[in-house]
């Protein structure tokens, strides 16, 4: 990120001069969203982010796993979604990554047994296996918080 | 309900004719005991036709006396007799001649010969085409032009009524005679008749309009707003957003997603879809926009005019340091900011000005057409005579086959008041150099007025150093990087302040130059461009589907919008929430393949079920509109396979769902078949809410395709659906189903704490289960005022506020609340916390 992409994080899009240079009054979605994209680069927050989590078991055997997890999220109106082909596990993260979807959450055996998952952030890379449950707590209050 | 402005449809055709119910038929059988009746008391009685409407009949009848309600005992006196004698209605064939002949003696619509001719009724002879049969229908001596169908005998008709009386032109045409119509209903039996006369007692009491006005849910403003275009107001608004808190759950759930789309589209939109020209009367008349580069604002002073022509002396101090540095004296590392002097101008899109800041700009040609070296060289001129005249300190120009960018900062133009400077404003510039290199190009290629550029500009003002310098470098790398030039060569039409000023220097038509941006100012002025509010969505979501390549596993894709839409429906049919100019359409479309369409189907009438349920509605049907083979290729797409693979799928899917349908041939849309939903407000009354539309035409005519498993292109199958209709229609018909009443969730005022009088410890008491309640989104207000209680109580109920909380010293001591409900009364004390859960939970759950 630039000084001044930055600088404009740290106001988080209060209307300070240094934000509404050359964007001005920011009360339109065309405006407002014009510059969002390019105040996060279009690395959104999870809650703004329009793929907020995707799912991938890495064999088939994890599928009604990760539906599970989806399901859960999706109820609680998170854009969730779960993705398996036969493409090898670290194409769908890169495809992943490449659509920007914030949380990518991996599920093999060994979190399927634990009850976990692995946490992978966008841009962030990888943030360890956690407890699914607290996993999804931490989805939701982040959404709910509108957390940066 | 009558009213005055129902013209009468246009004639039936025996076909629709065949189509009547027994319960048209019964009522146009009353139509004529009517006339016959009115005619036995008033004998110069002239009929013009009586069918069958809506709710039940009408004649229209030319006599001297004003009829009134109080003839309707009379009338319905003599009436009751002809009923009671059980006459037989009879056909008789007969030939024109003999109908006019009889028309003449006055004998139509008459008990007999009369010495006046029976007028009308050669009117409507004339109607009846050439070949098409002619009859009388005769009951007693009554004998009148007609071709039916009746009931088989006056006593079929078992209870009628007659309602009220308009005026109505004979033929609908206001050049004709003004007749009186006289309305009236009728019913298989007396029971039926009490039941639908108890339900327009009811319904007018649930009024849209009446309780409307009465919770302060819409207005219409016909004379500001226009006819027809309800402003939603607070309390409405709370309505139709929870309507489409509903609808954006509900269709999360189902796998939708969203999309937004402007209200305006071009004609080209309208004309690939066919509702232009086949539409056109229910679209609001086209917008014509004489496009322009640039408008230029009324009182600015041509261009160029009073700049003193200036060496050009920056030009060394910025080319040292590869001209990307601004000046000293206004040389910051971060431009200035924002102040007074920002402005907005209105083109097509927002631009944002504001002094000494520096642009990046690049417009494009028309329709990306190349320019030739020739007409490059022209723009290339005169943007350098812009720079050397002071409008713009340039920084960078480079002029591609297809498209130019600029990098330049307006310059002062004159000093105006207070001091403040006033800068060449950006759009003024940019219309200059458009419209006459435009004007320069057109004279080289000796044509006229042909447009060179598209309209818009990009403009983005440059934030700092580092950003210009981004956009330096993106500039003079453009010819070689996007493949214009070869890697060795020089491209002669990009111009930095550093480069060789042949151009500039040459300058033979510079003196000239002046006059003629001046005199080019309209050039581009001749292309018109046609917009249309839009009347529906799928045009829009067509072309957001084509906006991506697709593949099948994009398959099924649901797009979502609460679209606003715009009809031009005539003023006369106007008719509060429920005949509207605008309207917020729950909308989708569903695009699949086949072999996804019965599961897509499937899921949209489970849909429907869900809320049927969520609404109370008991009694719902689907009718479903078929085609005709005969159609095919002309009142129908022809395409018949798809047809029967698509008519059998839905007619599977509504068999499977168990939902109450009817089937009905030759009724389907061009494009596929369709299916209306039916559904009976609370006190009986038949609604229309949606239409559900498979569509295999229009997504072809947009050039829809996925790319399939085996690499080919397919064009998907279209689902249209709108389940909860469009707010306007839908809260009408809730208003009347609820009469007001609405369930909690939907109520707009849903709680309102009151403490039984103005007293400390109990206001103390109930301000926190005020703010509870509100931190979770429920609309609750508070009355603590020293108002007596009984009145406190009385505001809300009138109010109609779904729950009130009442709290007294006893509920207090026992950290509870009386809990009160409009129409439902006292409940009796219960634990504070359990009824604030009991309140989320209604509302999240969607309580009826």
């Amino acid at each position: 990120m630039s000084p001044t992409i930055l600088a404009l994080s740290a106001c988080r899009f209060r209307l300070c001069y240094s934000c509404i240079d050359g964007f001005a009054p920011l009360g339109t979605h065309e405006r407002f969203i014009g510059f969002l994209i390019e105040h996060y680069a279009g690395n959104f927050p999870l809650w703004l982010a329009p793929d907020q989590v995707r799912v991938l078991p890495v064999t088939e055997a994890q599928m009604d796993y990760a539906r599970g997890i989806v399901n859960e999220l999706r109820g609680q109106q998170v854009r969730a979604e779960r993705e398996f082909s036969n493409d090898k596990l670290m194409g769908r993260i890169q495809r992943a990554e490449e659509a920007r979807v914030h949380h990518i959450l991996v599920v093999g055996q060994k979190e399927q047994d634990a009850n976990a998952v692995a946490v992978r952030i966008h841009g962030k890379g990888q943030q360890g296996v956690k407890p699914r449950a607290e996993v999804v707590f931490e989805i939701l209050t982040a959404v709910r918080e509108r957390r940066a | 309900m009558p009213s005055e402005n129902q013209e009468p449809k246009d004639r039936k055709t025996l076909d629709d004719r065949a189509k009547m119910t027994d319960l048209e038929r019964l009522r146009h059988s009353a139509a004529h005991v009517m006339a016959n009746a009115i005619v036995k008391l008033w004998p110069d009685a002239q009929f013009a036709s009586g069918p069958a409407v809506e709710n039940g009949f009408y004649y229209d009848v030319e006599l001297a006396h004003r009829i009134t309600p109080e003839d309707f005992p009379a009338i319905e006196a003599e009436m009751k007799a002809i009923v009671k004698a059980n006459q037989p209605f009879e056909r008789l064939i007969v030939t024109r001649e003999q109908a006019l002949a009889d028309a003449q003696r006055g004998r139509l619509a008459a008990l007999g010969d009369r010495s006046a001719p029976s007028k009308f009724k050669i009117g409507n002879l004339e109607d009846i085409p050439e070949g098409e049969p002619i009859s009388y229908f005769k009951n007693g001596d009554f004998v009148d032009l007609c071709a039916g169908p009746h009931v088989m005998r006056t006593g079929n008709i078992g209870a009628f009524k007659l309602t009220t009386v308009a005026s109505a032109y004979y033929k609908g045409d206001e050049k004709n005679p003004q007749l009186q119509r006289i309305y009236g209903t009728a019913f298989k039996n007396r029971t039926q008749l009490d039941e639908y006369f108890k339900m327009l007692e009811e319904a007018k009491k649930r009024d849209h309009r009446k309780i409307g006005a009465e919770m302060g849910l819409f207005f219409i403003d016909p004379e500001y707003t226009g006819p027809g275009m309800p402003l939603w107001l607070p309390k409405g608004t709370m309505i139709v957003e929870e309507l489409e808190k509903l609808a954006k759950e509900t269709e999360f759930a189902a796998g939708y997603v969203r999309v937004r789309t402007p209200h305006l589209a071009k004609e080209k939109m309208y004309k690939t879809s066919g509702h232009l020209p086949y539409y056109a009367e229910s679209m609001f008349p086209a917008m014509e926009l004489r496009e322009r580069g640039e408008k230029r604002s009324a009182g600015v002073p041509p261009a160029v005019s009073g700049v003193a022509p200036e060496t050009s002396s920056h030009f060394s101090a910025a080319a040292e340091v590869s001209g990307v540095t601004p000046d000293a004296t206004r040389g910051t590392r971060v431009f200035p900011e924002t102040e007074s002097g920002a402005k907005y101008s209105k083109r097509n899109l927002p631009h944002f000005e504001r002094p000494w800041a520096k642009y990046m700009v690049t417009f494009s040609t028309i329709q990306r057409q190349p320019l030739t070296p020739q007409a490059r060289d022209l723009v290339l001129k005169s943007l350098l005579f812009m720079h050397e005249q002071r409008r713009y300190e340039l920084y960078a120009a480079c002029v591609m086959p297809d498209h130019v960018h600029l990098l330049f900062e307006p310059q002062i133009k004159e000093q105006g008041t207070e001091g403040k400077p006033v800068f060449w404003p950006l759009p003024e510039i940019l219309h200059s150099l458009k419209s006459f290199t435009a004007h320069e190009i057109n004279n080289a290629q000796q044509t006229k007025g042909n447009p060179v550029w598209e309209k818009e500009s990009f403009d983005r003002i440059l934030r700092s150093d580092a950003d210009m310098e981004v956009k330096f470098h993106y500039i003079c790398r453009n010819p070689w990087d996007s493949g214009v030039a070869k890697q060795d060569e020089n491209y002669p039409w990009l111009w930095t302040p550093d480069a060789p000023r042949r151009d500039a220097e040459e300058g033979t038509r510079d003196a000239r130059a002046p006059q003629s941006i001046r005199e080019s100012a309209t050039s581009e002025d001749s292309g018109v461009e046609r917009y249309y509010l839009k009347a529906m969505n799928c045009p829009h979501h067509h072309r957001i589907f084509a906006a991506e390549p697709r593949s099948y596993r994009d398959l099924p894709l649901r797009l979502a919008e609460y679209g606003t839409c715009y009809r031009y429906e005539q003023s006369g049919e106007l008719f509060g929430l429920m005949r509207v100019r605008s309207l917020n359409m729950n909308d989708a479309h569903i695009y699949c393949t086949e072999e996804q369409f019965a599961d897509e189907f499937r899921a949209v009438n489970d849909m429907y079920l869900k809320y049927f349920k969520i609404f109370g509605l008991e009694k719902y049907q689907m009718r479903f509109s078929t085609h005709a083979a005969e159609g095919l290729g002309k009142k129908y797409v022809n395409e018949p396979e798809l047809w029967k693979k698509t008519e059998d799928m839905v007619r599977k899917v509504l068999i499977e769902s168990g939902i109450n349908y009817v089937e009905v041939a030759n009724e389907a849309a061009f494009y596929g078949p369709k299916i209306d939903v039916q559904v009976w407000s609370a006190i009986g009354r038949e609604f229309t809410i949606a239409t559900n539309q498979v569509d295999f035409a229009v997504p072809a005519k947009f050039g829809l395709t996925y790319r399939d498993k085996d690499n080919s292109n397919k064009t998907p199958l279209c689902i249209h659906r709108a389940p909860l209709g469009t707010h306007e229609r839908f809260i009408g018909f809730l208003i009347e189903h609820y009469a007001g009443n609405f369930p909690l969730w939907l109520a707009p005022d849903q709680v309102r704490v009151i403490t039984l009088n103005d007293d400390e410890a109990l206001i103390n008491y109930a301000k926190p289960i005020v703010a509870e309640l509100r931190a979770n989104m429920v609309r609750v207000d508070s009355d603590f005022s020293a108002t007596p209680f009984k009145a406190k109580i009385s505001n809300a109920e009138q109010l109609r506020v779904h729950t009130m909380l009442v709290i007294g010293g006893r509920d207090m001591e026992a950290g509870a609340v009386s809990v009160r409900l409009h129409h439902g009364g006292p409940q009796g004390a219960k634990p504070k916390a359990e009824v604030v859960a009991d309140i989320l939970a209604s509302i999240k759950e969607r309580r009826a």
